[in-house]
């Protein structure tokens, strides 16, 4: 009996399992991508030349276009940056971990001497904090202003801040708040107990770090972000809470670059300053501002990190963007990349890690972007994003392409990618200010998103005129433009979507 | 192992393979549809996107200006605008663009589609691959997961530009749930078969135990009747014997012939009684009850019993009986059940005496004034041919069975058969409705 049992139940099993089964094809129409083969690119010789004789490039290019219709005019006029280099290879990349070591070097690196305390408790408003608040929205709404913070409408026509409900919220929140500010010290790292209130369990924060750290009668809130289920992240922010001048009572306390509201960028803006104004206002050299970004960014350990452009910026507070009272102060802000044999990477205002469309299951990876904002009063803001671990070389001495091939290759694109721009605009100007040669990451998401490969690539960094059929103008002249338009591979000529890293 | 767990086992192992086959069947069907489904989806969708591609790039026209690099851009950009995720573009044998995970065999996918379209129907059963329109489609397993590929190949500018372009699909998803979905119906049908392992077990002791019953009771009668046909049978075959080899006299001759006589008599007897034991343990014995009234019946059973009653000079007596008392009985059996009671009664009991019957709401009794039943045997007497004095009884006719057939007429009732007896004064019997 037992056998016939057990064989009654194997032959059950066996049946329903054949309905996972299919049919075997002797050949495979398609193989898994080879993630060594993200590019195969012939390798030359280092002749000595430097490269911008090899590519033929000049110090400078000017051209200008107009399509046939009048609505696009690409206006070249561009200084083209070659690295004083004579030969370039194509170097492995890959994603840094961020370990504990590196935390702590952070951590020492901006924060020695200085206390640091967790900021989830540390950052949980206090009563006090709380009324003050409750106070001025009170004194808002008796004076009729519903909407103190200028949300607007949305887009059925009604008030997007329910001034009400926010009072109602402050109210309850405040029995419940501490009196005063929960100073728990801890290392930074990891797993961090997080507050989720008064009566409640706290959790441990695995993914996030938030601290707040006290040093030399400054505040700074210092957050480390890792992996999250849509991105793989390694994100460093570290910002001084500049108390004197934030004001919590308007949407906006933030740092903006200078650079659109220079008197001879002929943008439209309520402000305009020159350069000398800037400087002075700043109260440090770039000397001495440069010096303590360098220290800080060289004692960080990321091998081949270089100033490779810098801004003056300004501190604004407020609700409708950069007025003349409201900036309440200045910086520099430095902008570094890594140079590897004297090649740098290309720094622009795209930091990547998009994916093709909303439905996409990649989990894309971002540039490595490193960014200090340095005032009288020391380092300001520091952020960190995404860093490289450089690896081996792929392809030595790539052999590149002359650059008239390059500039026919973006200038036609330039008119294939805008050729759809007449719909809704009436005029279109590119201002071509820069052209320049440096290295970008590019990826295969799909096979592995966590390398990559360094190559040389062209970029064309300008401004836009646009005038919309609907009146609407904007207007940028391109100078000192962080944003590059087009970004061809200076090896093989193919399109770069910077966004998507490949 | 016992029997009942034997068919119980057998049922549910029966059940567990039945419900296994018939859910492989059925998942395995859902997924191939579901499969079709997602292919034919696919194939539209990327033909559409295919369509939009084509007419961009004749739209804008490829011209002899657009040559290598430019031409390659050009035809790339389209088709990023264009394609689906996980798509591939390739010009001769050199992959232009490709977002996917894999890479693409150029020269075996044209050999598919000239395969594709030389046979106009290729049997999906025989090959792993398919062609809709223009479009190849190859379902294979790379590795664990399962992808759909589609490839076409697209000409333009009068065949001077020709592009091979395909797209992959992971449908992994599918068999992954499919096989969650058998491992379901598997715990489930384990779960169920053990589950109607042990109600199949229950329902069918359930009802094999009053057949079982029924068959004990059997086995006692068919032992009891043996035991009691040997003796007279042996009695009777040895006096015909006595007639027939030896030489007696008339009067032993007569005295012989009248055992046998009243052997055969009790024979008859006993096989009329036995059959009536049986017909009232037939499960399927139907009761005929309607309303009796019982001093009506008490007197019929008066007027049956007279002659025997006159015969050993006993009186019957009938205590006070409402006359307006009426019951539910069927009123041949209860008829039957005061007549054995009163018979015993008579056996038991001396010229001259007394016999009793009464009733009530409750009950219907009967007293006799006979020897009693001695305390020890009071459990035994309700057993069929179980008799007190063997030698006396077997000598009177009493085979045993009066007081099991009472009993058996008082359960048919849903009643009960109550004995109280002392020796030496009496016996009362009560059948409590």
């Amino acid at each position: 009996m037992k056998k016939r049992i057990t064989v009654a139940i194997i032959t059950g099993l066996i049946v329903g399992l054949l309905s996972g089964c299919e049919k075997t094809p002797d050949k495979s129409i398609i193989t898994e991508k080879n993630k060594d083969n993200i590019s195969n690119y012939e390798s030359g010789k280092d002749t000595g030349t430097p490269i911008r004789e090899l590519v033929n490039a000049p110090e400078h290019y000017e051209n200008k276009f107009t399509s046939k219709d009048g609505v696009l005019t690409i206006d070249t006029d561009a200084e083209v940056i070659v690295p004083e280099v004579s030969a370039v290879d194509t170097i492995k990349v890959s994603t840094k971990d961020p370990d504990q070591e590196f935390i702590d070097t952070i951590t020492n690196t901006f924060f020695e001497g200085g206390k640091c305390y967790n900021g989830s408790f540390y950052n949980v408003p206090t009563k006090s904090e709380l009324e003050e608040k409750l106070t001025y929205l009170k004194k808002c709404k008796a004076e009729g202003n519903m909407d103190p913070y200028d949300y607007g409408l949305d887009s059925d026509g009604n008030a997007s801040y329910n001034i009400d409900a926010t009072i109602s919220a402050l109210e309850e929140s405040i029995s419940n708040a501490p009196e005063s500010v929960e100073k728990k010290e801890v290392i930074p790292a990891f797993d961090l107990p997080e507050y989720y209130g008064e009566d409640e369990k706290n959790d441990i924060n695995k993914d996030y770090i938030s601290v707040a750290v006290e040093m030399d009668d400054d505040l700074y809130s210092y957050t480390v972000q890792r992996d999250s289920d849509f991105m793989q992240l390694f994100q460093v922010e570290i910002k001084r809470e500049n108390n004197e001048y934030r004001d919590d009572t308007v949407e906006m306390n933030e740092w903006i670059g200078a650079r659109y509201f220079l008197e001879d960028n002929e943008t439209d803006n309520d402000l305009y300053i020159t350069e000398d104004q800037l400087k002075a206002n700043t109260n440090i050299s770039y000397e001495d501002a440069k010096m303590l970004a360098d220290s800080k960014i060289q004692s960080l350990g990321l091998e081949g990190m270089g100033i490779v452009d810098w801004d003056y910026v300004m501190f604004y507070t407020g609700n409708n963007g950069v007025t003349a009272d409201n900036v309440k102060a200045y910086a520099y802000q430095f902008q570094y990349t890594r140079t590897i044999s004297g090649f740098p990477i290309t720094y622009t205002m795209n930091y990547g890690g998009c994916v093709e469309d909303m439905e996409s299951t990649t989990v894309p990876w971002g540039y490595e972007v490193c960014d200090i904002i340095v005032s009288k009063n020391g380092v300001e803001q520091f952020t960190l994003l995404d860093p490289y671990i450089i690896g081996d070389v792929q392809t030595e001495n790539v052999k590149l392409m002359n650059f008239d091939e390059i500039v026919s290759i973006y200038e036609e694109m330039m008119e294939i990618s805008n050729s759809s721009i007449g719909e809704y605009e009436s005029k279109r100007i590119y201002y071509i200010t820069r052209i320049k040669l440096g290295y970008t990451r590019i990826y295969d998401p799909k096979s592995d998103n966590k390398s990559g490969v360094l190559v040389p690539v062209w970029d064309f960094f300008g401004g836009i005129h646009a005038e919309s059929k609907d009146g609407y103008i904007s207007n940028d002249n391109g100078i000192d433009s962080q944003q590059s338009f087009m970004t061809i591979n200076a090896v093989d000529g193919t399109i770069i979507d910077r966004g998507l890293g490949y | 192992m016992k029997l009942v767990t034997k068919i119980a086992m057998t049922a549910s192992i029966l059940f567990f393979l039945l419900t296994q086959a018939f859910s492989a069947y059925i998942i395995f069907d859902c997924q191939q549809k579901k499969i079709e489904m997602v292919k034919t989806s696919e194939i539209k969708l990327f033909q559409n996107k295919m369509q939009s591609f084509y007419h961009d790039v004749n739209e804008n026209t490829i011209n002899d200006m657009y040559t290598g690099n430019i031409l390659n851009n050009y035809i790339i950009y389209l088709f990023r605008n264009n394609t689906l995720n996980n798509s591939g573009l390739y010009m001769d044998d050199n992959c232009l663009f490709n977002n996917s995970p894999y890479d693409f065999d150029i020269s075996y996918g044209e050999e598919l589609l000239g395969i594709s379209r030389d046979q106009n129907s290729i049997d999906p059963k025989k090959s792993n691959f398919e062609l809709y329109e223009d479009v190849v489609v190859v379902e294979q397993k790379i590795d664990d997961k399962h992808i759909f590929t589609f490839f076409k190949t697209m000409d333009f500018n009068r065949g001077s530009v020709i592009v091979n372009v395909y797209h992959t699909l992971d449908i992994t998803d599918l068999y992954i749930s499919s096989r969650q979905m058998v491992v379901k119906a598997l715990i489930i049908s384990v779960v169920m078969s053990f589950f109607m392992l042990i109600i199949l077990n229950l329902l069918i002791q359930k009802i094999t135990v009053p057949l079982k019953n029924i068959n004990e009771t059997q086995k006692q009668l068919i032992g009891g009747i043996s035991h009691e046909l040997k003796t007279p049978l042996t009695a009777m075959k040895g006096y015909s014997e006595t007639i027939l080899r030896v030489n007696i006299s008339k009067e032993q001759e007569e005295k012989a012939l009248s055992y046998i006589y009243t052997e055969c008599s009790r024979l008859s007897r006993l096989t009329e009684k036995m059959m009536y034991m049986t017909k009232l343990y037939d499960s399927e014995c139907k009761v005929e009850l309607k309303n009796v009234n019982i001093l009506e019946l008490v007197n019929v059973v008066k007027v049956a019993e007279e002659h025997n009653l006159s015969e050993h000079n006993i009186n019957l007596q009938i205590l006070d009986i409402n006359p307006d008392l009426s019951k539910m009985l069927d009123r041949d059996l209860v008829v039957s059940l005061l007549i054995n009671l009163i018979n015993n009664g008579i056996q038991t009991s001396s010229e001259g005496s007394n016999i009793y019957i009464g009733a009530d709401e409750k009950s219907i009794w009967v007293r006799d004034e006979g020897r009693g039943i001695p305390a020890e045997e009071l459990k035994n007497v309700m057993k069929a041919f179980y008799r007190i004095d063997k030698s006396r009884s077997r000598k009177s006719g009493n085979m045993g069975l009066g007081l099991s057939l009472c009993s058996r007429i008082a359960q048919v009732h849903k009643g009960t058969l109550n004995i109280e007896s002392e020796e030496g004064i009496g016996t009362t019997v009560t059948f409590v409705y």
